[in-house]
């Protein structure tokens, strides 16, 4: 059984006794209420919701499945470079070739046909990432010029919701190297599989070009800076989370007369720069000694162990700290009628969410009526509660029902995350 | 003798007519007992039960046939005539209204008669055997997105119509360090907020520390005034509980100097955050 929530219907169906209106203060989610009936100027009632996972799929709960102690790994360099315009070869994985030829680069498989186009110089440098979903190419017209293609190698969904088709680039991003010999492969890797980057000498002077590409954030999905060169004096590793979250730029102060310097942390679900959280207080991790690591010995907060060169600091861990989503429970009610059909109006009681639902675990889920109506009756002390249950990612479990809709179709009665419950509204 | 008169919609979303056939059945005193709702135990005795059509009419037949059209609804009446209930004890009798269609039950709806003494009986508050100790280390306030949640601004009021983050501070009261702590919002109270839900894994919770939940928070800009909002703590080999945090919702001319005079009410009000039903009563629908 996948994913799947329960509210337990009633015997009758119309009498669930996990949908409870209650003037109780229930201190603990694991405890039942007591049923009340409400009136018509009732500010005290709750409605109560027991949600219970009935499926095989922990819900709320993180995702993140690396085993701790957990050091953080450093990027995987590409494995494959060619530097002859003339040169040809292919590799297939997972169902997928990538042909390289003197006629143009290509991708293809099924439901994926993508040309890289003719890379001039004959240098091209590639690698799938470690799960197996993207497949990252650099061309160069040029040989000093680079450009990074990532293609999604199946549907794969970025962190504000949209959907990047399999087949299509998830991200690009060029750059100059200076040289020669400019670049080669070890300009480029994977961090985890929800980065590339890249990193040279900079073209136009003194310093160091770093590039990150985020194939799941949202355009604009590259972050990129320049950096001084500090030979014999700092030096940086490359690293990313256990889970991929985020991605470090990690400095090795190879000099203690440098100073420290700090982590630079980058979102892979933003490319945006962040910060380490304590007790989720933003704040910065500097390093001062030339071997500086970082383990993951907790998938929650202060549950990440740097080590600096000098007195080693506990941080959160960006990949579990916060999760988003859990389930999200709604309540609408309905005049009296032998279907819970909507045709009489539905008038939303409210909403309310809940954490973690573990497999065989259930909760009494607390809903108040936020209704500026309140418990309103219309002149009919008949009412019916209907209750729904769903997963706020809207997709593992989806919404059920919206009866706030226009025209919204009966009520679902019949699916295990819905239930209904008649109640009296005494005037 | 005293009459109750029920209306019920039958309603057909079907593209079809259908042909329903409803009966009353009676609720055992057992199975009204089971609903657990607080009402008299002695049973009314019944007079008379019927379905009519007829808004008007004193009494009805125990099964009534009716056709609904396609995409339409029809009402029917329920009457239920009792004997006065006893002076001191009051009384109760159920019937389930019963919609047959093509010879199934395809639903109905419960239909209750109460006689009672007195007022309803007011809530209990009903404690776990191990409450998981986290406990508020403060009022919760807004702050700005990616701000610093350590730092409370002057004014802890939410203003209507933004989008702020909520900052819930917890703590651990204890002296020895609580494991596998987790924390959510399980909703806002009464008010329009709305919020995207999340679950912090707080983890290890040594003493003393403060730990900084926050929930990005949008407030439609209609509730204003004080609302309680629920907050779940979760520790390891405890039950997990909810914390009654006070949440103020008002508008840009809400100055902090008329906050600085209330934060110490309120702040006497959120701690130690499990509340009276009482309490519950006061507040306000904005």
């Amino acid at each position: 059984m996948p994913a799947d929530l329960r509210i337990a219907d009633g015997n009758p169906i119309w009498l669930s006794q996990s949908i409870v209106p209650s003037k109780d203060t229930v201190i603990s989610p694991g405890q039942s209420p007591s049923a009340a009936t409400p009136n018509v100027n009732s500010t005290d009632v709750f409605t109560y919701i027991k949600v219970e996972n009935t499926g095989n799929v922990d819900l709320g709960a993180c995702a993140c499945a690396a085993a701790v102690p957990a050091p953080w790994p450093t990027v995987v360099l590409f494995a494959n470079f060619l530097a002859n315009p003339n040169a040809s070869t292919s590799q297939t994985q997972s169902g997928v070739t990538f042909t390289v030829s003197n006629f143009g680069d290509s991708l293809s498989g099924t439901g994926i046909n993508f040309s890289f186009g003719l890379s001039a110089s004959g240098k091209r440098a590639w690698a799938w990432s470690p799960d197996s979903r993207f497949f990252a190419y650099v061309g160069s017209p040029n040989g000093n010029d680079w450009y990074l293609t990532v293609v999604a190698l199946q549907n794969v969904t970025r962190s504000n919701g949209t959907v990047i088709n399999k087949g299509q680039a998830a991200v690009t991003g060029n750059g100059l190297f200076a040289g020669p010999p400019y670049w080669t492969n070890a300009n480029f890797g994977w961090a985890g599989s929800k980065a590339v980057a890249a990193a040279g000498a900079y073209a136009g002077g003194g310093g160091i070009v770093r590039m990150v590409a985020c194939p799941e954030a949202p355009s604009p999905n590259t972050y990129g800076d320049l950096i001084p060169d500090m030979p014999g004096q700092v030096d940086w590793t490359q690293l990313s989370s256990p889970c991929g979250s985020v991605f470090a730029f990690v400095p090795r102060v190879l000099q203690a007369a440098v100073g420290s310097r700090d982590i630079m942390l980058i979102s892979t679900a933003t490319a945006q720069v962040v910060s380490f959280r304590k007790n989720n207080v933003p704040t910065s991790v500097g390093i001062s000694g030339a071997n500086p690591s970082i383990t993951t010995n907790q998938h929650a907060a202060n549950g990440v162990h740097v080590i600096t060169g000098g007195s080693p600091v506990d941080v959160d861990d960006p990949d579990c700290t916060t999760v988003g989503g859990g389930i999200a429970v709604i309540v609408d009610r309905v005049k009296a009628s032998t279907l819970p059909s909507a045709n009489l109006g539905v008038l939303g009681v409210g909403s309310a969410t809940l954490g973690v639902l573990l497999i065989g675990q259930n909760r009494w889920v607390q809903v108040p009526n936020s209704n500026a109506s309140g418990w309103s009756n219309q002149g009919e002390q008949h009412w019916c509660l209907l209750g729904q249950a769903y997963t706020s990612d809207g997709s593992t479990i989806p919404r059920p029902w919206n009866g706030q809709a226009a025209s919204p179709p009966p009520f679902p009665v019949n699916n295990n995350n819905c239930a209904q419950r008649n109640i009296q509204i005494l005037p | 003798m005293t009459v109750h008169r029920f209306t019920v919609n039958i309603p057909n979303g079907e593209a079809r007519g259908v042909a329903v056939r409803l009966r009353l059945q009676r609720v055992t005193a057992k199975s009204v007992a089971a609903l657990g709702l607080g009402l008299p135990e002695s049973a009314l005795e019944v007079e008379s039960a019927g379905i009519t059509l007829d808004p008007c009419a004193d009494e009805g037949k125990p099964e009534l046939e009716l056709k609904v059209p396609a995409y339409s609804s029809r009402d029917v009446n329920v009457v239920i005539a009792t004997a006065a209930a006893g002076p001191k004890r009051g009384g109760v009798t159920a019937f389930n209204l019963i919609d047959e269609r093509g010879g199934k039950v395809a639903g109905g709806v419960m239909l209750a008669c109460v006689d009672r003494v007195g007022p309803e009986p007011a809530g209990q508050v009903i404690k776990p055997p191990r409450p998981c100790p986290v406990v508020l280390a403060g009022d919760p306030y807004p702050l700005a997105a990616h701000g610093d949640p350590s730092k409370p601004p002057a004014a802890k009021i939410l203003t209507g119509g933004t989008a702020v983050e909520l900052v819930v501070p917890i703590t651990n009261p204890r002296s020895s360090t609580l494991s596998e702590v987790q924390v959510y919002l399980e909703h806002l109270g009464v008010s329009d907020a709305t919020f995207a839900p999340a679950t912090w894994n707080v983890g290890d919770f040594a003493p003393g520390a403060v730990f900084y939940a926050t929930w990005p928070v949008s407030t439609a800009g209609r509730s204003r005034g004080t609302f309680t909002a629920s907050v779940v703590v979760a520790s390891a080999r405890a039950d997990p509980v909810r914390l009654e945090a006070t949440l103020r919702i008002g508008t840009r001319s809400d100055s902090p100097q008329k906050e600085k005079t209330t934060r110490a009410r309120l702040a006497a009000r959120t701690r130690p955050v499990r509340r009276s039903p009482a309490g519950r009563r006061r507040l306000g629908r904005g």
